[in-house]
């Protein structure tokens, strides 16, 4: 009898954290990356532009305060070459976050990534720029370090009563 | 040899179909005389549609216990969430035109209220047969 009940209450402890749990995106869709020279007070510096989506898969569940980084790494994943922050406020059910990140880098720190994506500085200044719109999930990563989850009925309903 | 008495099982199995068959009942049925006269009377007002057609939503967007939207039958469900949900949150005006989009959530409750009721009929059924089983086992045994 007392193994029933044990066996019944991990049944639906198990039952209720699955309940609980919302799926976190993992991955990256369609990032693309694309890095420029640019002339910035008489010094070289590069631009690196970043996009990509993070799907929220919860039929009902939103994420907010999404925070976290995009990290390059080598393929073996031994060396982080470099990783760049980002803060998405809302990702709506069934939505697609949209990551877009521009950042400012001196060549020192840019070349690491230059090479990476299997350019070099000579090809960069004659193509005017790198880009590289598929990659190897072993290269770039998402890595996602905070979030709030919220019902999107309680949401929407705040939503409704801000205007009211 | 002994015949076994299977009153007990068939007891527990007429008691635990009826039981199952209730809460299902109860859950469509409070769908089908509640819920979605309430959504089709906001969903047919004629001022301030905007207003009426988000509290419709907001109903809408607590799914049927049949009628989840975590799997989809087609792309209208998925599109209707994601627009309506963006609409909201944003705080953006919803016209008359997208009525219909709210009518295919409306739809999809219905089905879910309506395999609720069928189910619970097959529950009542699996009860009934029960119950009758239970009634000559016992009258059996007592001869």
């Amino acid at each position: 009898m007392h193994f029933n009940k044990a066996a019944m209450c991990a049944l639906l402890s198990a039952c209720l954290l699955a309940a609980g749990c919302a799926k976190i995106p993992d991955k990256l869709i369609s990032p693309i990356v694309k890095i420029e020279q640019a002339i910035k007070d008489n010094t070289e510096h590069y631009i690196l532009r970043f996009n990509a989506g993070i799907q929220n898969e919860n039929s009902s569940t939103a994420l907010m305060n999404v925070t976290g980084a995009v990290s390059f790494v080598d393929p073996d994943g031994s060396t982080m070459i470099m990783s760049i922050p980002f803060e998405l406020p809302v990702i709506l059910p069934l939505e697609t976050g949209i990551i877009e990140l521009t950042k400012t880098y001196p060549e020192n720190e840019i070349m690491p990534l230059v090479i990476l994506l299997g350019s070099d500085k000579e090809k960069l200044l004659k193509d005017k720029g790198v880009e590289r719109s598929f990659f190897d999930d072993k290269i770039v990563k998402l890595e996602i370090s905070g979030y709030k989850k919220d019902d999107i009925r309680d949401v929407l309903k705040d939503k409704l009563n801000e205007k009211n | 040899m002994k015949k076994i008495n299977d009153s007990r099982i068939y007891r527990y199995s007429a008691i635990i179909t009826l039981i199952i068959g209730i809460t299902l009942g109860a859950v469509s049925f409070y769908s089908i005389l509640v819920v979605e006269p309430a959504v089709e009377q906001l969903l047919s007002a004629r001022e301030n549609i905007d207003a009426n057609y988000k509290k419709a939503y907001i109903i809408l967007r607590d799914p049927q216990i049949f009628a989840g939207y975590d799997n989809f039958d087609s792309d209208r469900v998925r599109n209707s969430l994601t627009f309506f949900d963006g609409k909201i949150y944003a705080d953006e005006k919803i016209d008359q035109e997208r009525k219909i989009y709210l009518e295919v959530l409306l739809e999809r409750r219905k089905e879910g209220s309506l395999l609720g009721r069928n189910t619970m009929v097959y529950f009542f059924l699996l009860s009934m047969a029960a119950w009758i089983l239970f009634f000559n086992e016992r009258s059996t045994a007592v001869r």
